[in-house]
């Protein structure tokens, strides 16, 4: 059998596994050497070793990062292709196929699909918009830096982190003092210390993702999403939702537009990118692009009932199966529905009694999936200032009309009468008088009826 | 045809939705409330929307989307 190796199997890349043995093929997977992995991250890693094992049992943790121990495993293995599951596998990736003569991005700018300023400094070469970045190695630095530029707020992050560790947005120099330091002294979400960090202008606008496939240096755009902020007093902003785009305006054409021109400046010739960009009045800025499918934020049953493909298969044809990936490209971008996660915003921290949404969710035709374990575990809520202080979220799926439908409720019942859905106390009302009629079908409504008066409701 | 019903002197929130997402089965279903309390009367008018009914002079109707 033939081997394919996923370099990095974490998060939506661990699917890698699955799907490239439901396809006759043999998963390698391999965890590059980290020499000091963060509690969090390891848990990625756990998580993606114990879905890849239902697949394979060739599952190696590199013991150290050098060239003779990867060419040992290409010389045990001789894979027929190589991807990266998450950031982490994409330098690797890159090197390995490179090495093998097997299709993948060049090693030579590997750099810049996974340090942030790299990617700035190849916008700019190219001549496409890119933020205004630096890249700092002390907190005197930021400080002198931000006094020049003056505006504010700054964002500061790792310049090669992930997820949103390390990441802030400082309003002041005392804030930017205060987390300039923090960040110096941390290490990033893999477990790499600060040594310098990426400041950037903050990006005002509409936030976008653009995920995509290339193939031979073609891009194909596999899904895009908009998301809603909500402010939040002087707290912040909070996310309502994002939604999958079915039918793009002008303004998320441009946005599609960019992101391809970003794909070629940063050299993405194979597989897929995830890439964030802020819709600014300047036009598309980007935020930052991985080499890798996005995490797995959105259910992947209704990921594929809207757009009728799933990234991780798509990403594979361009690998192995070029004449599938050019089918897919020269379709357009189209999908029969879209895909909404709506992200709960609670007003105040509260202590809970029951949860009412639970039941109304069984009769809003949309729904699909929902994570609530916080608020069920606990029976609390927070006031909502971020993606960690969210009662929930939930995921729809239809008709653009049916999807916006069921989240204008949901968000009605969010801002008027949020205890009717997350309640501090049981609810019981003075019971109104209800007439029933029906243009026809009275057997069903005596039907209905009955079964109010068995449940000794009426 | 139509049927009159009460439910009993109190209900509770969740058997209400319970209720009347029940009802909303039915494409055709019109549905009029008297004696709403003040109370209930916001949550209802939510509820009636989430359950796809719109206000038509007082009746909620089931609309198609």
């Amino acid at each position: 059998m033939q081997n394919i190796f996923i370099i990095e199997a974490v998060s939506t890349g661990r699917f890698y596994a699955k799907e490239i043995a439901w396809r006759g093929y043999h998963p390698v997977v391999i965890y590059p050497y980290l020499e000091n992995v963060t509690g969090v991250y390891k848990q990625y890693r756990i998580g993606g070793s114990d879905y890849a094992r239902k697949f394979t049992d060739d599952i190696i943790f590199m013991e150290s990062d050098s060239s003779e121990a990867y060419q040992a495993l290409l010389e045990k293995f001789q894979p027929v292709a190589v991807v990266a599951g998450s950031e982490l596998g994409v330098i690797a990736a890159d090197y390995l196929a490179r090495k093998a003569g097997l299709p993948g991005n060049d090693p030579a700018t590997a750099e810049c699909r996974r340090n942030k300023f790299a990617m700035v400094e190849a916008l700019q070469k190219a001549g496409v918009p890119a933020i205004r970045s630096a890249k700092l190695n002390s907190v005197d630095e930021c400080l002198q830096l931000a006094a020049e530029w003056n505006t504010w707020p700054v964002v500061i992050k790792p310049l090669s982190g992930a997820g949103t560790k390390g990441v802030h947005f400082c309003s002041s120099m005392d804030e930017l003092r205060a987390k300039a330091e923090e960040v110096f002294k941390d290490s990033d979400l893999f477990g790499y210390g600060n040594a310098q960090i990426l400041m950037q202008e903050f990006a005002k606008g509409t936030e976008f993702i653009v995920n995509t496939v290339s193939c031979g240096g073609r891009h194909a755009i596999t899904d895009v999403w908009r998301y809603r902020k909500i402010a939040v007093g002087d707290k912040g902003n909070a996310y309502d939702y994002a939604k999958l785009v079915t039918q793009p305006d002008a303004d998320e054409r441009a946005v599609m537009d960019y992101a391809l021109q970003v794909l070629d400046a940063l050299g993405f010739e194979y597989g897929p990118s995830h890439t964030e960009i802020m819709l600014t009045e300047r036009g598309p800025l980007l935020i930052e692009t991985g080499a890798r499918p996005m995490g797995a934020v959105h259910d992947t049953e209704a990921l594929q009932e809207a757009l009728g493909h799933f990234i991780i298969d798509v990403s594979l044809d361009t690998y192995i199966d070029p004449a599938s990936a050019a089918t897919f490209a020269a379709k357009p971008y189209s999908p029969a529905k879209t895909i909404m996660t709506k992200v709960f915003i609670s007003q105040e921290s509260a202590e809970l009694k029951e949860i009412p949404l639970f039941t109304l969710l069984k009769y809003l035709p949309t729904v699909r999936k929902g994570d609530f374990d916080y608020v069920k575990s606990t029976m609390r809520v927070e006031v909502t200032v971020d993606l960690a202080t969210t009662p929930g979220e939930l995921q729809l799926c239809g008709s653009e009309e049916q999807v916006m439908h069921d989240y204008k409720v949901l968000r009605a019942f969010e801002q008027q009468a949020f205890d009717l859905i997350f309640a501090k106390k049981v609810h019981y009302f003075t019971a109104p008088q209800v007439t029933v009629s029906l243009a026809d079908g009275g057997e069903w409504l005596q039907l209905a009826l009955s079964k109010l008066q068995s449940a000794g409701r009426i | 045809m139509a049927a009159t019903g009460a439910f009993k002197t109190t209900i509770r929130w969740t058997d209400l939705i319970d209720d009347l997402g029940n009802l909303a089965g039915s494409t055709d279903v019109q549905v009029k409330f008297t004696g709403v309390a003040p109370e209930l009367a916001q949550g209802l008018e939510l509820l009636m929307q989430a359950l796809y009914f719109e206000n038509s002079g007082g009746v909620w109707k089931k609309i198609k989307i």
